[in-house]
């Protein structure tokens, strides 16, 4: 798992925890002999991912311009390789947020994305995030990425694994421009990014 | 003891303590009662708020999974020592974080159970829902130990302790203030009617303490104190006054009776005062001097205890004789008169001493008749006697001649007790003899009356002056030996003939003898008053007689009065006889002699004042006597007399 160990690389060689790292690289080696546990680990990981994408639907809140009607759908998107499989359309399968009924969309363009409201940028689209992010400015599109990496940091909201639990960073500025109202509660569990500068 | 029985002090105390206590505990069990409510409210409330935030903050840890939040989250209860124990489920129930950090699995249930609150024993146990929005994500399990209440609870009670015993100490000593005000009145009230009734000191007075009640009741037993008191000292004064009034009159009292009995005991006479049973009551001091005694040896002792007969004289019968007479007088109401005794008296060394004596006895009576005392009365003639017999000796051989005198003197007077005891026996006889000897001495005197009047007719003229007055004399004489005879056949036939008893109307009897005494009352002034009387049983000559006597005697006795006045009445009973009475405005008599009126030839005035044979009241007693009934008199020297007898009234006649 590779994106695993890209995003971990910094505080790990860092000396202090290098026995530490050891038995981890052990135990990944371990993981990634049995494939099908490494299946197994990346659906359940995923299967957490759609219910939280869900859940950002209760802590933020949108204009009211984002929806025409007030029955119309509550969309999440996924731009690009759909890491999720089924597991997102389970999670959302008969739910609503205030009234919306929730809907899932893939788009392979961005210029197809701009009127869903949670947006899921595979990690595919790293080629051309930058773009993607700027297509996007100031629409009540609120951006989802995998990992910490270097010109996604325009994305609103970051899953980052760690120790097998996943972690939130909030880039509280871009939602903002977008005219998005995080919820305080949902910033309590959650870490707040810069928008410029290092990660 | 019980309220009933208390004294007043600790009963309104007792009162006072028990309404206070009673207050005390409603309200502090009241405020107790509502301040264990809305503590254990506010108690819930607080904790269900605090789940409330603890639930809306733990939102994002559950809906992101992020179990160190949830524990952050949860550790923030540690501000409140009271919770013990916090569990946050996911929404499938399964536990999510928990408080404290190391709590074991058992100390929280498996499974959330439900929603709400309910109190166990000893601990409140909050279950709040977590829901973002209408999305329910878990459950919060909160449980918090009791110990804020129980301390609570603890630091009232104190406080109730605390108040109630300040609050009974205040009531206490208030009361203790407050209750002299009703105790003490009454309190001094009861003193002092007990000191009223235990030492009967009404000068007392109970003190006033105020104005209400206690006060006018105080006011009315002060004024009723008062009142006694005064009548008390007005009753007091009086028995005094009547006390000393009754001490003067019997000093008073005291000194005449000693006055009286000196009088009586320096007489110059020979006296003896004795009781109807011959017991001595006093003498007087020349008696005592004569018989040779003193006065404090005999004074309440029988006489003839004191007086016997000399025991070496086997003749001596003074004793028998005083006893005889004094018996007669005592039968007869009248005195009597003995004949000289011989009566030794008895000297101090036992020695006797031969005296002579002349007693008369005489009755003392008082208003009705009732016999007081016998005054026996004597002279010492032993000396008299002894002359008698020397004189009678001749002077020569004297004191043999004197013995034989005396010796004879006393034979003689024993002959003559012993006729007089054969003359009381052969009384009635000489009744009858006396009658016909009366009847017979009228012949003769009516001769010596009639031969009086042929000489006064055959020497009319020829008489000097001397020998007519001689004449004169022998004619009253025999006229008045003739009204006596009369009189004493009178007086004997009353005592003999017998009583034709009758209805007799004593009216009517008067009436005849008013009409027969007209000749003698011509030319008089008098009134005469008959009142209407019963009829009465009795032989009716007889009646008349007594009726012509007592009528005549008031006629008699009237005589020199201007305007006579003369009345027969009626005036009560006595022993079922009715008692009539003749009353005149005329001479009167002493009534010291009253004794002495129905005796035969017993008069009080002279035969020159009134003439008469002294028979008719005696000749009156005897009817009334013999029908039955009683007389006597009353009357006052110049102020008439009155005399009354009773007789026995015809049954069922109303006067």
């Amino acid at each position: 798992m590779p994106l695993l160990i890209a995003a971990r690389r910094g505080p790990w060689f860092s000396g202090a925890r290098r026995g530490r790292c050891l038995r981890l690289g052990l135990l990944l080696v371990m993981v990634l002999a049995t494939g099908r546990a490494a299946d197994y680990d990346t659906s359940r990981e995923y299967q957490l991912k759609a219910v939280f994408l869900y859940n950002f639907g209760r802590f933020v809140t949108w204009p009211p311009a984002a929806f025409p009607a007030p029955t119309s759908p509550f969309i999440i998107g996924v731009l690009g390789q759909d890491p999720f499989g089924a597991a997102l359309d389970q999670a959302v399968q008969g739910e609503a947020i205030e009234g919306h009924p929730l809907a899932v969309q893939r788009y392979r363009r961005v210029a197809d994305a701009r009127d869903s409201h949670i947006l899921f940028i595979s990690a595919s689209e790293a080629g051309r995030i930058e773009e993607v992010v700027a297509a996007l400015a100031a629409r009540p599109v609120l951006t989802v990425c995998d990992g910490d990496r270097p010109g996604w940091r325009g994305v609103m909201i970051h899953f980052r694994t760690e120790n097998r639990r996943i972690h939130l960073q909030i880039n509280l500025a871009a939602t903002k421009v977008a005219g998005l109202t995080v919820s305080s509660k949902l910033l309590r569990p959650a870490e707040i990014v810069a928008a410029e500068g290092p990660p | 003891m019980t309220l009933q029985d208390m004294p007043i002090r600790r009963k309104l105390m007792t009162i006072i303590l028990l309404i206070s206590g009673v207050v005390s505990v409603l309200t502090c069990g009241a405020f107790f009662a509502y301040d264990f409510l809305t503590f254990r409210e506010s108690l819930l409330a607080g904790f269900t708020l605090r789940g409330r935030m603890i639930a809306a903050n733990s939102t994002a840890a559950l809906a992101f999974e992020n179990v160190d939040d949830a524990t952050e989250v949860l550790s923030a209860l540690a501000a409140d020592p009271h919770v013990t124990a916090a569990g946050l489920y996911d929404r499938h129930g399964r536990l999510f974080a928990r408080y404290p950090a190391g709590l074991a699995d058992a100390a929280l249930p498996p499974r959330p159970n439900g929603t709400g609150f309910h109190f166990d024993r000893s601990h409140l146990v909050v279950l709040t829902p977590v829901a973002q929005g209408d999305q329910p994500l878990g459950t919060l399990y909160l449980e918090s130990d009791l110990q804020a209440i129980n301390e609570r609870f603890a630091r009232y009670g104190l406080i109730v302790v605390l108040v109630m015993a300040v609050s009974f100490a205040v009531a206490y000593l208030l009361s203790r203030l407050l209750e002299k005000q009703v105790s003490q009145p009454i309190r001094a009230l009861a003193d002092t009617a007990r000191a009223v009734a235990a030492r009967r000191d009404y000068s007392v007075r109970a003190p006033r303490h105020g104005a209400d009640e206690l006060g006018l009741l105080t006011d009315a037993f002060n004024q009723m104190l008062e009142e006694i008191q005064a009548l008390h000292a007005d009753l007091e004064r009086r028995v005094g006054e009547r006390t000393a009034e009754l001490a003067e009159a019997n000093k008073e009292l005291q000194r005449r009776r000693a006055e009286l009995q000196s009088l009586f005991e320096s007489l110059p006479g020979l006296y003896l005062i004795l009781t109807p049973d011959h017991r001595i009551v006093t003498a007087s001091d020349a008696y005592l001097q004569a018989t040779l005694t003193r006065r404090e040896d005999i004074i309440g002792r029988g006489l003839f205890e004191v007086f016997p007969d000399n025991p070496g004289d086997p003749a001596a019968d003074g004793v028998r004789n005083l006893r005889a007479s004094l018996e007669r007088v005592a039968a007869q109401r009248a005195s009597d008169t003995m004949a000289i005794q011989k009566y030794d008296v008895r000297r101090p060394d036992g020695t006797w001493e031969e005296r002579f004596w002349s007693p008369v006895n005489s009755p003392l009576l008082d208003a009705d008749q009732r016999l007081l005392y016998l005054i026996h009365r004597v002279e010492d003639v032993t000396e008299f006697v002894r002359r008698k017999a020397r004189d009678a000796a001749g002077g020569e051989n004297l004191r043999v001649r004197l013995e034989q005198m005396e010796a004879e003197s006393f034979r003689n007077s024993q002959q003559v007790q012993a006729a007089n005891r054969q003359l009381e026996a052969a009384n009635a006889e000489l009744e009858a003899f006396s009658y016909s000897v009366s009847h017979d001495l009228r012949a003769p005197l009516r001769h010596v009356q009639g031969y009086i009047q042929m000489l006064n007719r055959e020497v009319q003229g020829q008489l000097g002056d001397k020998a007519r007055r001689y004449l004169q004399t022998i004619g009253d004489a025999a006229r008045e030996m003739g009204m006596l005879i009369d009189d004493l056949l009178a007086f004997s036939r009353m005592g003999r003939t017998e009583l034709r008893e009758t209805e007799v109307d004593l009216v009517r009897l008067a009436g005849e003898v008013r009409s027969a005494l007209a000749e003698s009352t011509t030319g008089r002034e008098i009134t005469w008053r008959f009142a209407a009387l019963p009829r009465v049983r009795g032989d009716a000559s007889m009646l008349r007689q007594a009726l012509a006597n007592l009528l005549g005697n008031a006629v008699k006795y009237s005589r020199n009065c201007a305007a006579a006045e003369i009345e027969l009445g009626c005036d009560g009973e006595e022993d079922g006889r009715r008692v009539f009475f003749v009353r005149d405005n005329g001479a009167g008599f002493d009534m010291r002699y009253a004794h002495k009126l129905f005796g035969v030839f017993q008069r009080l005035h002279r035969a020159d004042q009134f003439e008469g044979t002294g028979i008719g009241l005696a000749i009156v007693r005897r009817i009334v006597t013999r029908h039955g009934g009683r007389t006597w008199a009353e009357g006052q020297p110049g102020a008439g007399a009155t005399f009354y007898f009773t007789l026995t009234p015809v049954p069922n006649d109303a006067p």
